[in-house]
């Protein structure tokens, strides 16, 4: 549905309307992916609107058919949570999918690049700390993409809590993104010099430093998001 | 009949109003009072969470329509929803079944 049919309804452009405050209520109540909100509170404003009409149908006055229409509909804090649970979970599913994403793409964008040698270390002599560290990052970074791609396939399922699916998956997010994230900054600090030359010299790894670091903080603020709205599924 | 004895049922009552064909949100509604012949009363907001909760199950497809001129988001049963819908109803028989026999009065059986 578009703004301009929306707004050419008679019906909502009402002030007083019981109908279109009721919507406005339901749409604060409720945090979460806002396009997803978007549709179920317009969904709701339309299921709203056919049972007033149905109501004028059957020689209800109006104003009284919209009131009734709200009140067979329930109160706002009746029936927000159980839309607040699909928001948290529909939050949940977008966030696994990108970890489910990123971490491996991180891992075979990297390895790719040493590979390719489009990015080359200078020193031939690489740390023992840093191949540790390596190793370990690739663990981590696997363990991570299978806990996430197991809460992506639990998103399917209807007898899993929508705010435990959130806290589990925000949780996958900040844990791999912290991980992740401190042991390339042991690995660099660990190999000297060898980060500054990387950069200075080559364009292609200031690009892949860039990029992960940005993936990073994307993963970070995503999992907070997610975090945050396990609580407001309480 | 009471909401909460219908809650936990919801979802397998959804899915068999809309086994004849895809339905908007208030047809739903509709169709569940009329089945039930009115007893069915639960607040009408509770069924679309319960449809978007089937829809993430991907026992549903929700989509964006025109309905009558209107746009509508309607719903229609997936494959894997029509197979949900006959395991409810085979559990449901048998559950029944099994309820009936202990609590028909002892008396009165073969």
């Amino acid at each position: 549905m578009t703004t301009a049919d929306r707004t050419a309804d008679p019906i909502a452009d009402r002030t007083a309307d019981p109908i279109a405050e009721y919507v406005v209520a339901l749409g604060r109540a409720l945090h979460g992916p806002r396009r997803t909100r978007r549709c179920m509170v317009a969904e709701a404003r339309d299921g709203l609107h056919d049972a007033a009409a149905a109501y004028r149908a059957g020689g209800v006055a109006p104003e009284q058919a919209a009131t009734l229409a709200v009140r067979d509909f329930g109160s706002v804090p009746e029936v927000a949570p159980s839309y607040q649970d699909e928001l948290t979970a529909r939050q949940s599913r977008l966030a696994a999918l990108l970890l489910v994403v990123v971490f491996p793409a991180m891992l075979v964008g990297w390895d790719l690049l040493w590979r390719s040698g489009i990015v080359r270390r200078e020193r031939t002599a690489t740390p023992e700390v840093v191949r540790v560290l390596a190793a370990l990052q690739d663990v981590m970074t696997v363990a991570i993409g299978a806990v996430a791609l197991a809460l992506l396939v639990s998103t399917f399922l209807r007898a899993v809590s929508p705010r435990r699916l959130a806290s589990a998956v925000g949780m996958t997010g900040a844990v791999g993104a912290a991980s992740c994230g401190g042991i390339s900054i042991g690995m660099n600090l660990a190999g000297g010099h060898t980060t500054v030359d990387l950069l200075a010299n080559n364009p292609a790894a200031v690009a892949a430093y860039t990029g992960s670091m940005v993936m990073l903080v994307l993963i970070v603020w995503l999992s907070v998001r997610t975090m945050h709205l396990a609580g407001a599924s309480a | 009949m009471r909401p909460a004895a219908v809650r936990g049922h919801l979802d397998a009552l959804i899915l068999a109003v809309l086994e004849d064909g895809p339905q908007h949100g208030y047809a739903i509604i509709e169709a569940l009072q009329a089945r039930s012949g009115g007893a069915l009363d639960l607040p009408t907001g509770t069924v679309y969470p319960a449809l978007r909760r089937l829809e993430r199950a991907a026992l549903l497809s929700g989509s964006w329509s025109s309905v009558g001129g209107r746009d509508r988001r309607t719903y229609t049963l997936t494959r894997a929803g029509r197979h949900a819908l006959a395991r409810q109803r085979a559990e449901w028989t048998e559950f029944t079944t099994v309820v009936d026999a202990v609590l028909r009065p002892a008396g009165g059986v073969s």
